[in-house]
């Protein structure tokens, strides 16, 4: 029994050395920087000239302007309720910010090929929108940072106005073109996740506005 | 495993004896008991499914089936249970990786086993914790006692995929240094997107490469053996599986398939998993006394996992998941034969875990770093008489567990607009005992019976406890419990076997209760996210109950003609709710018809045509998943193969096809069958040289 002996106390040896090893590194904080902070969206009236088959959108001086914010969790504040006027062309711009605040817009420009933003919830008729966004070499594309929204009608009631930027699955992007801005089948269509999902209550209104 | 005996037999002093020096018995045995409910698969069945992923090998063993995700991620599901409740044995040491994940496959490469063998009941006294649900050994081909070098080579085509595996083995002994022998083994998998019947899948394809060394020594009353193994694979993620909220999801199901469509590449981008898996095993046995043995085995394993994912930006070079957990094992076991009906085995088992997230992701850690120490101490005795052997066991655990980790509080952000961290962990200590009765009975010459009563136990796992982030591709929120407490299950198990020259017969019918089994299920709220609205699911503890049968058969209908039949049913409840728990895999039955047959120089040949069927899960809960089970399905398959053998050389090829009739459909088990059918027709080659 001696050889058990010196056999078991090698292996306590062992043992105790195991259990003094083990030792986790403390927890370093990560700064979860995929996660994006905070979006807003700005309206600013311009006017919308026609040109051949296409448009031109020039500012106007002293033209409404109205920026909705929303917080970390998609959210605007609570009771917003923006009132959009007939026959008037906005133009819609994007700003989201990272974690720690810093504006990251560009970075869905930069892969214009797998993003794309959709305008959703009006009834049919009543908004007509154009991407007017442009890549490094000043080409055209369509993601929806910037954009021109025209409210063609009023509507009697307010709608809740969602804007999705999606992140498309590699090869998807290839199948939409600008005439898909409100494509209610998006998620069906379209495969791949949301990086931005904001809602709000929006009213298109007769050119003189109306009061709640 | 090693079953050499070195005997040393001196002679009577008579004129015409013989003084032998040593003489070397080599066999192989069972690693287990006859107490214990098991199943083998030996290197003739595994060689039909060589370059097949773990849990897709052992899916031939009736009441194993595979949870899949997708068509590069296989775990085997034993009774209904998987993941951190059953125990992988690597080589004799006890795989650790992050189990915890659905979509965290084993870290193994089967193309090293000679053997596989499934126990089925819940062995935990002389394993240890988590063999709730069984235990798996996959066991590599022992080391050569007679000098001289042999090997083999394997090489693997499959056309769907169009995927390569090729693997090699060589192994010998050393006359100059008698004792001594060595095996190096290395496999290498190629593959790309998987077809359905109808469609590629994108971003399917995998590569892998794994390799392993061994060194022995044997002498009259010792044998030491030191093993290497590493693992590593980069296996993409199917494209279509990336679904954000519910809305994404819902209309993943609506459109049947996927709505993008992809062609045929070898390229694997993200998402993806690379995983680097290092075995390092010492082991040591001494006879200590002609009635006593002593064996050592300590093992070292670090696992490096890293997850890819779509990210913002440029990210996607980073991992978004990065975690090394470093494990040793520590196991020692005393055996000592009383007398000849009686052994007695007592032993200690050790694992101390270390687990931290590398940091550089730039993203929330899902589970914290973490120290973990398990110590078990047990006891078996077995008692043997000619038509009889019983076996009882008892075990002692403690576990310790201290975690600690830093995560993103997404409900609250401080006045800047910017985020807050919160520290959480904790240290918890878990004490269970456990326990097991075995008892095998030889009816008579055909008939065999066996039952076993066990108690296994596991801790909660990092996830359980500590979870609390977007489970990706899932499209909803999981949120852990740290008050969590350890799941306990009994397993009764009973096996009735009966074997003649012309039908071979066995039936497992089991009962399975746990208690405290931890489960997700939706906790009825939601997280509102910049990106949309994702469904909480939270960990919880209730009582479940698990019944089922196993049933298994070969009939040599002729001398050349058999027929096998393979059946599985299990029966799975909430016993607190009343509920059907999800996922568990509905009753299926495979048969095959197969020929034998000689022909010329070549033996061993066989054509053998099969069926499986799998029925549509009837028993769920409806509203508590996406959608309704999938229909049940038919599938077909035809095999066909033969040795050639000269001298000590063997050349063995099998062919195949499964899914003959490019059927499109979907499995229970896959979970992403919201999204994709599954794997179309494959017709599959395997070239086999032994020398």
């Amino acid at each position: 029994m001696n050889k058990l002996r010196n056999y078991s106390l090698a292996i306590l040896v062992a043992i105790v050395a195991l259990t003094f090893n083990a030792c986790k590194k403390d927890p370093a904080p990560e700064l979860p920087e995929e996660e994006i902070g905070k979006a807003s969206l700005t309206f600013v009236e311009v006017e919308r000239e026609a040109h051949g088959d296409h448009f031109h959108y020039n500012p106007i001086v002293g033209g409404d302007s109205l920026t909705i914010a929303f917080d970390g969790n998609g959210l605007p504040p609570a009771g917003t309720h923006v009132h959009l006027h007939e026959g008037a062309t906005y133009k819609l711009s994007l700003k989201a910010l990272d974690f720690a605040g810093r504006e990251i817009q560009q970075e869905f420009l930069d892969k214009h090929d797998i993003h794309q933003a959709f305008l959703l919830g009006a009834p049919d008729g009543v908004l007509t929108y154009a991407y007017a966004d442009r890549d490094k070499e000043n080409k055209k594309i369509n993601v929806g940072v910037k954009g021109y929204l025209t409210v063609d009608e009023h509507t009697d009631n307010g709608f809740t106005f969602r804007y999705v930027l999606r992140h498309l699955n590699p090869g998807v992007k290839a199948g939409i073109t600008a005439e898909n801005w409100n494509d209610v089948n998006f998620a069906a269509k379209f495969a791949g996740a949301n990086d931005l999902d904001l809602k709000f209550d929006l009213h298109p209104v007769e050119e003189d506005g109306h009061g709640h | 495993m090693l079953c050499c005996c070195g005997i040393i037999l001196s002679a009577q002093e008579q004129p015409d004896t013989i003084k032998l020096q040593e003489v070397g018995i080599k066999g192989k045995r069972s690693l287990v008991g006859h107490t214990s409910i098991s199943t083998t698969l030996h290197q003739r069945q595994l060689e039909t499914t060589r370059g097949s992923a773990l849990g897709e090998v052992l899916k031939s063993i009736a009441g194993v089936s595979v949870l899949k995700t997708g068509a590069t991620i296989a775990k085997p599901v034993i009774h209904g249970l998987h993941s951190n409740r059953i125990l992988i044995l690597n080589n004799g040491v006890r795989l650790e990786g992050q189990a915890w994940g659905a979509e965290h496959a084993p870290e193994i490469d089967p193309m090293i086993a000679e053997r596989m063998q499934l126990i089925k009941g819940a062995e935990s006294v002389r394993y240890g914790a988590e063999a709730i649900g069984g235990l798996v050994m996959v066991i590599p081909p022992d080391l050569p006692v007679e000098p001289g070098i042999g090997g083999s080579i394997h090489t693997i085509g499959s056309s769907n995929g169009r995927s390569f595996s090729t693997s090699a083995m060589l192994n010998g002994a050393l006359r100059s240094l008698p004792g001594f022998s060595w095996r190096v083994q290395g496999s290498y998998k190629k593959a790309g997107n998987i077809k359905t019947a109808d469609y590629y899948l994108g971003n399917t394809g995998l590569r892998e490469f794994n390799y392993s060394a061994a060194l022995g020594y044997i002498s009259a009353k010792a044998g030491y053996e030191v093993y290497y193994s590493q693992f590593s694979t980069n296996l993409g993620i199917l494209y279509s599986a990336h679904a954000g909220t519910l809305e994404d999801i819902a209309a993943r199901i609506a459109a049947g398939r996927p709505v993008e469509n992809y062609d045929f590449t070898y390229a694997v981008t993200a998402p993806r998993q690379r995983i680097l898996h290092h075995l390092a095993k010492v082991k040591a046995h001494y006879d200590l006394s002609d009635h006593q043995s002593m064996e050592v085995i300590y093992g070292f394993q670090r696992n490096h996992r890293r997850e890819f994912d779509f990210r913002r930006g440029d990210r996607e070079a980073l991992p978004i998941t990065d975690l090394v957990l470093n494990t040793h094992t520590l196991n020692l076991e005393l055996k000592q034969q009383r007398d000849s009906n009686f052994n007695i085995a007592y032993g200690f088992n050790s694992v101390v875990q270390v687990n931290n997230n590398v940091p550089g992701t730039l993203a929330n850690t899902f589970i914290p770093n973490y120290d973990s120490f398990t110590g078990g101490l047990f006891l078996v005795q077995k008692w043997t008489g000619k038509l009889w052997e019983l076996e009882a066991g008892l075990r002692y655990d403690f576990k310790l567990f201290d975690a600690a980790g830093y995560r993103y509080q997404y409900n609250s952000s401080d006045t800047s607009g910017g985020i807050t961290e919160e520290y959480y962990g904790g240290q918890r200590q878990f004490h269970n005992v456990t326990g097991s009765l075995g008892a095998h009975y030889k009816l008579s010459a055909g008939w065999q019976l066996a039952s076993n009563l066990a108690l296994a136990w596991r801790a909660p796992t990092a996830n359980e406890l500590f979870s609390n982030g977007l489970h990706h591709g899932a499209g909803l929120y999981e949120v852990g419990d740290p008050n969590l407490k350890s799941e306990q299950g009994y397993k009764w198990i009973n096996s009735i076997k009966y074997l003649s020259g012309q039908l071979s017969i066995e039936l497992d019918a089991y009962a399975q209760y746990i208690d405290n089994y931890i489960y997700t299920r939706p906790g009825l709220s939601y997280r509102q996210a910049v990106g949309g609205t994702y469904p909480i699911f939270r960990y919880q503890q209730t009582n479940a109950s698990f019944m089922g049968i196993d049933f298994s058969a070969v009939y040599r209908v002729l001398a050349f003609l058999s027929y096998r039949i393979n059946a599985a049913a299990v029966r799975a409840k909430d016993l607190n709710a009343d509920q059907y728990l999800p996922y568990i895999p509905s009753d299926r039955i495979d048969q095959s018809l197969r020929l034998d047959f000689n022909f010329r120089a070549l033996s061993e040949s066989y054509l053998q045509l099969g069926h499986g069927y799998v029925a549509r899960q009837t028993r769920y809960e409806p509203g508590s998943d996406y959608t309704e089970p999938p229909p049940a399905y038919h599938l077909f398959s035809l095999m066909a193969g033969s040795t050639y053998q000269t001298g000590r050389q063997q050349l063995g090829i099998n062919a195949g096809v499964d899914n003959l009739f490019n059927k499109g459909y979907r499995e229970y088990m896959n979970r992403y069958r919201y999204y994709t059918h599954d794997i179309g027709r494959n017709i599959s080659l395997r070239l086999v040289y032994k020398f």
